[in-house]
Order: C-alpha cells, then structure tokens, then sequence
C-alpha cells in the first residue's frame, strides 16, 4: 500500500500524456499478463497469485507481497512465476529456484534457517511461557475458603 | 493570531510544570491548598493548550503562508474541512493535537467526582502533568508549529492528496482520540501503586476511560483500513505495515486488560498484572508514534523527522523504567491475597484470553522490530511481511475467537468441567448443520472451515445467553419476547453490550477469512465494447474519457456490470494527474454488497488506442468488516451507557457532598 503502488508500472509523469508513455512502458513491459496468459489454461492467475504472495520482489515496500504490489518488478516476478508454474514445478521447487536466483532477500519472510530463526521462535516461546504461567496459576490450588472479591 | 499561539504554547509549560509540582507537593504533604492550586493550573493549562490550538486552526483556515506549517500542509485551493484536517495532517499539528486533547481529559478528570478522589486526584493529575511535560517540551523545541518561514510563501504545498479523503479526516482523529484516551487509566494505575491503593477502585473510576479510548482505538484502526481499502487501491485494507501494527499493538493489550481488569472486579486478583497491562499499552501508543515518526521504519505513513523519533524512544524508556520500577517497589502490597483461579471458571479462561492477547501484542511487536533487529545483528535487513504475520496470528486469533465461546459459557469462580460442557453442547451440535451450509455452499479450504465453525459456535453460544436471560425474565415477569430481550439488555448493559461486541468481532473474522481465502483478482486490457467475466459479473468497457477540475485532470473509465444478462450498475474508476506534479492517484470504483465487493482499479490507458488496463477484484463477504465495525460501535455503547441507578447514586452522592461541604 505504498503511495507509490498506485499507479502500477505506469507510474512516470505528471498531466495525462502520461497515457502515451504509460502504453509505451507497458508495451515494453510484460503488462497484461492475463492476455498473455489467455492461451494457457492449465494454471489459474489465483494459483499464481497464491504462490507470489510468498515473495518479495525486489524494489517493492517491504509490506507488499509479489501478488500486491504494482511495481513492474513485481510484474515480471508474476510472469516468472506463471512460467514456472506451467513448466509443472512444485512450490518447493520455484522457492528453490527464485532463491538460488534472487537470493534469501525475495522471501517475503525469513525462513526458518539461521538468524531467521529467531523471528519465527520468539513467538512460540512468549505463547509457550504465558501457557506455562497460566497452568502454574491454576494449579497452585489451595483448599481456601471462598474467594472475596 | 501566530503570536498567540506561540505564547499560549510557551506558557503551557510553565503551567504544566506548576501542576505537577503543586499537585506532588500537595499530595505528599497532605495540604489541600496546594492541591488545589495543582487543580486550578490544569484548568488554565487545558485553556492554553485550546488557545494554542485554536490559533494554529485559525492561521491554516485564514491561510497565513508566513507560517512553515500553514506552508507545508495546506495550499490556496483547499476546501475548509481539509484545511482543519491539516491540522493533524503533520508532525507539529499532530503533537499540538495530542496535547490538546491530554490537557483536556486532565481537567475533566481532575474535577471529576468519584470513589477515592481525596487520595487519587494530585497523584493522577501529577502523571498527566507528567506525560503533557514531554508533548509540550518536544513542541516548544524541536518539533515547533508556530514557526515562521524566512520568507512568506505565496501558496503551500498542499495536502497530500491520498489524505484528501472524508474518512482520513477522522481516522487519525480517532486514532489519537484512542491513543491518548489510555493515558487516564495508566495515570491511575500509577496513582494506585503511589497511594498503596491497588485495589479494584482505580478500576472501576477507570472503566469507562479505557472502554471510551478502545472504541476510539477500535474506530480508528477500522476506519484505516477501510481507507487503505478504498484509496489505496491494492484490493486490501490491511498489509501489516508498521503503522497499522503500531496501532494494533495497543489495541491487543487494551482488549487483554478490559477482560482481565473484571477479573480484578470480581475476585482480587491479578492486581500487578492489570496495572501492568496498562503502563504497557500506555508506552506502546508512545511507541507507536515512535514508529511513525522515526523514519527507521519503512511505511505508507512515513512522516520521517529528524530528532523526534529517538526523542520519542527515550520517552518510551524513561516511562518503561520509572513505571515497572514503581510496579516492582510496590509488589509487596500488590501479592494477591484473593484465592487463585480454578482450572475450569471463567477467570481462568479470561486469564488464557491475556495470554493469548499478549502473546499476539508481542508477535506483532517482533515482527514489526525484526528488520531493524536483524540489520544490527548480521548487517543485512531481514525482510518480515505479510507470511509471517497471517502464518502467526491466524492460529493464535483462532484460538481466541473458540476461547471466547467458553469463556462466555464458563460460570465465575470453580465451574466444574460437566457443567461447561453441558453449557456448550448445545451450540456444538448446533455448529453441526453450520458447518454443512458452508461446504455446500463451495468452501472447501480446511483453515477457512475451521474459523467458520469457530465462528458458528461462538455465536451459538451467544445466541444461547440471549436465549435464556430472555426466556428467564418472561417466565418471571410474563413480558413478551422482545420485550423482555430489550429490558434483558438494557438490565445488563455491560454485560450484554459485551456480548454484541462478540458478536461483532465474530463478523469480521468472517469478513477477514473468506475474502482473504476467496479473493478473485483478474489483470484485463480492455478495448470500448470488450467484455469481461469475474465471479458471477460481466463487465462490459462503455469508454474512457477525460474532464478538467480545479488542480488536476481526471481520466476515467465506465464500465457497465452485469450480472445473469441483467444490468445492475455502472462503475467509474478514475485517476486524478495532479496539476502540481503530485504522485497520480487511482479512484478505486468499488460496488459493494454484503455477498461480494467489486473492485475496479483503471491502472493504465492508452488514449490513442483506446485501450485501458484495468485490475479488478472480486471480494466476498469483505464487507461484513464494516458491517461488524458498525456493530462493535453500537455494542461498545450499549456497554458503557451509564444505567438509571448509577444516575440516580451520583446524583445522591452529589446531594450528600453539598450537605457535608455546603
């Protein structure tokens, strides 16, 4: 949701000639995916939408996922996707492949390996500790008498 | 007008530093006249702060372009509701915002009557004081909204186009209306562990503070999303951005206090913990400023400036330590003495309940922090969106919306394990047939099934409360049906307030599963006459044209909807090129109903083809997050609305207080 965002790969100039150039850069761009994608029915755009939304493209807000942002990067990461996914590779396989291409930085979250780790324990520790906490609450039972409250 | 303002300002902090002085003096040694004195000064302090306000409101509707700040957020053309909108439209204004609105709560609550007033007020007043102190300092030195430019601007730059927005003029109004409403139940929290005083009567004088501050809290995170949704133009409200987390955060530990603060109510316990679930929500709406204002934090609300972010950070461990080193002097005092919780009641689930609730404060906190720790730590920053966020919260959320059915069906004190259960078997058996409506109805994603008989249930076994307190007052009294629904409600107001805020949270967690699971989104290139299908619409391109307005030039598109052969409407997505070379901004058209939302997003055209690239979206259910935000609102207040009796006890004790004092 970035300010930026909005206005997609089309995002150059100022009065509304900025139409001509955004045609330009669209048709240089691989813009229109779902023209494109016309001829292939085998992979839905959801599927790769749904797969996207696990990466980063490069240059987008750290907030948007390949399947939100409106950068052209994330455009061309779409595409890739769709490709891959068409080529019949697994998600495995396409994280295995962006990875090695991009780097860990196209991971729209660390994985779990290394200091990642860290981001992915920290909150199964803090539940674990507020459950260890509230069963030691309810255990420590006394016969008392009433409570008064 | 300017001059003014800047004295009023300037003068605040002479006044503010009086109030705390003279209330601390009094309050230590027991004198009533420098108690009072301490009163008088917040008075005059809230009457500085609202002349300074006033004047800063004054200068951007006059349009004084000597001003830096009159300059920077508003320009010639802008209309007048905008124009006050600047006023928390940036840094300065924001900040004068904040203090206007804490001095304000400050006198109210320093002249309110209530249980204990004696003993609480100058300690209370005193922490006000101290927190206006830090606002006022920052906005007599580095953040100053009176400043004058070196030379006087002819126009200003404007409000950001994407603030000129109906509802984005109240959303950050609420926001801190919300933010700063958390400021009085932690003044009280100190001036009970000050006093000695931790019983449950802070909390009871408090409890309308806090519900008052998480309606507001609640508002504005609803109405920021629904901004984001309608302006931003990705077909979603909500992105985890630091900002939004930075509001969410508090909004969790608030709700984690609401329903643990009637634990203390009802049964004496969890004193120290209360009191710290609110010096913890009180530092995380500081530390949500913080997040906004530093500029460490990439965000869509990026208002990065200088020096105030490491201020704000300072302030937030200045408070962190002086509050739990309070909190850990006093704890003597605060050792429970009540009995502890059963393993099955209703305290134990609303303990569970905090568990979860902190639990999701913190992820959220971890997640956002994480980039930032993880750049120190190896050099390289982390990037932590969206995955990490669904994949932590949605089973911790889960697990708070089923916690919230047998909490509710769990009686007080020790509940036994057969009868909680007989209480929900009902409802279970009930979620049943539920759960058959949503596979037939196509719903086949095994999370999205999961919450949705959550959610079954937990209404069921709300409806199931309703049920019997309506079917007990009619065997009792003989009213009717609704009838005795109505007087049932209105009886128990916070109790069965509370429960249509349930019932609206249980909407919006359908609104959040299903159009997060069933979104449809489709990329098009349209010619005039091309027809697309999305769902069960088929929209059809009419044309694209053109029109000149005052600062920009709108390009925008009709389409005509359709659905079985039939027409139904026409959508207009427009994007506006702004004559000052601002960012263009796309005009999302969204035709909404409580099935699906259609979303039309025109992201590019080229006019001499006549060709438009358009971004549509189908969303169902999306809006029932409004239509629960709508009923979280009027549950809220139904909640708070003071009774007939409370009416009737003040106004004895006010009887009784003109007879002791005439």
């Amino acid at each position: 949701m970035s300010r930026s965002s909005l206005r997609g790969p089309f995002r150059t100039g100022r009065a509304p000639a900025v139409a001509l150039a955004a045609l330009l850069l669209w048709a240089a761009s691989p813009a229109g995916p779902e023209a494109a994608f016309a001829q292939q029915r085998n992979v839905t755009w959801q599927e790769v939408l749904d797969v996207a939304a696990e990466y980063h493209p490069p240059g987008c807000p750290p907030t948007l996922t390949g399947a939100t942002c409106q950068e052209r990067q994330a455009f061309d990461l779409r595409l890739e996707i769709l490709k891959l996914l068409e080529e019949g590779k697994s998600r495995q396989e396409i994280r295995q492949i962006l990875v090695s291409k991009y780097g860990q930085d196209i991971l729209a979250a660390p994985p779990p390996k290394g200091f990642g780790v860290l981001v992915w324990a920290a909150p199964v520790a803090a539940v674990a500790f507020g459950l260890s906490v509230f069963f030691l609450m309810v255990r420590r039972r006394r016969p008392s008498p009433p409570a008064g409250g | 007008m300017g001059v003014l303002g800047r004295w009023s300002l300037l003068l605040s902090l002479v006044s503010i530093v009086y109030m705390i002085a003279a209330s601390a003096y009094g309050a230590r040694r027991g004198s009533r006249a420098w108690i009072a004195s301490g009163r008088r000064a917040a008075l005059a302090t809230a009457g500085l702060t609202t002349l300074a306000s006033l004047s800063l409101i004054g200068l951007l509707v006059t349009g004084d372009f000597r001003y830096e700040y009159v300059a920077n957020y508003t320009s010639r053309d802008l209309g007048l509701l905008y124009r006050i909108a600047a006023f928390w439209g940036g840094n300065q204004g924001s900040l004068l915002l904040w203090l206007w609105v804490l001095t304000l709560y400050t006198a109210v609550v320093t002249y309110a009557r209530y249980e204990g007033r004696e003993q609480f007020q100058p300690y209370v007043t005193a922490t006000l004081g101290a927190v206006a102190l830090f606002f006022s300092a920052v906005l007599n030195t580095v953040s100053q909204p009176f400043r004058l430019l070196p030379a006087a601007g002819v126009d200003g730059a404007g409000l950001n186009p994407l603030l000129q927005n109906p509802g984005m003029t109240i959303h950050p109004l609420t926001l801190y209306l919300g933010y700063i409403g958390f400021s009085i139940p932690f003044a009280y929290g100190i001036a009970a562990l000050l006093t000695g005083r931790a019983d449950a009567v802070w909390l009871r004088v408090t409890r309308r503070w806090s519900m008052v501050a998480w309606l507001f809290l609640s508002m504005g995170i609803l109405y920021g999303a629904r901004w984001a949704y309608e302006v931003l133009g990705w077909g979603g409200y909500w992105s985890w951005d630091p900002v939004e987390n930075a509001s969410l955060m508090p909004w969790l530990t608030a709700t984690a206090f609401i329903h643990s603060s009637i634990v203390q109510e009802r049964k004496g316990t969890l004193k120290v913990w209360n009191v710290a679930l609110v010096i913890l929500t009180f530092v995380l709406t500081i530390f949500g400023t913080f997040l906004t204002r530093s500029g460490i934090f990439w965000s869509v609300h990026a208002f990065s400036n200088g020096p105030l972010g490491a201020i704000f950070l300072a302030f937030v461990g200045i408070v962190l330590v002086a509050s739990f080193g309070l909190l850990a002097w006093r704890w003597p005092l605060l050792k429970s003495t009540a009995a502890p919780v059963a393993p099955v009641s209703k305290e134990s689930t609303f303990v569970l309940n905090n568990v979860l609730f902190v639990s999701m404060a913190f992820a959220v906190f971890w997640g956002t922090v994480f980039p930032v720790i993880s750049q120190a730590a190896t050099g390289r920053q982390m990037v932590v969106g969206p995955p990490f966020f669904n994949t932590v919260m949605a089973p911790l959320a889960m697990a708070v919306v089923l916690l919230m059915g047998i909490g509710t069906a769990a009686a007080w004190r020790r509940s036994s394990l057969r009868r909680t259960a007989a209480a929900l078997m009902t409802p279970f058996f009930l979620t049943f047939p539920a759960v058959a409506v949503f596979i037939a109805v196509g719903i086949r994603d095994v999370a999205v099934l999961a919450a949705l008989s959550s959610v079954a249930f937990v209404l069921a076994v709300t409806a199931r409360e309703f049920w019997l307190g309506t079917t007990a007052r009619m065997r009792l009294t003989g009213e009717t049906a609704p009838v005795a629904l109505i007087r049932l409600v209105a009886q128990q107001r916070r109790r069965y307030g509370g429960y249509l805020v349930h019932v609206a949270v249980l909407l919006i967690v359908m609104g959040i599963a299903v159009s997060g699971a069933y979104g449809i989104q489709k990329q098009v290139v349209m010619k005039p006459g091309d027809v697309v299908s999305i769902g069960p619409y088929q929209l059809v391109l009419l044309g694209s044209s053109t029109r000149e307005e005052p600062g920009r030039t709108v390009v925008y598109s009709q389409l005509l909807v359709q659905k079985n052969e039939r027409s139904i409407g026409i959508l207009q997505p427009e994007d506006w090129y702004f004559l000052n070379g601002a960012q263009p901004a796309a005009q999302v058209a969204i035709r909404s109903t409580p099935i699906d939302d259609l979303y039309v997003v025109m992201s590019g055209m080229d006019a001499t083809k006549g060709k438009v690239l358009f971004e549509i979206h189908l969303n169902p259910m999306l809006s029932w997050i409004w239509y629960g935000g709508y009923l979280l609102v009027a549950g809220t207040l139904i909640s708070l609305w003071p009774s007939r009796e409370a009416f009737r006890e003040a106004a004895a004790k006010a009887a009784r207080e003109v007879e002791v004092h005439p």
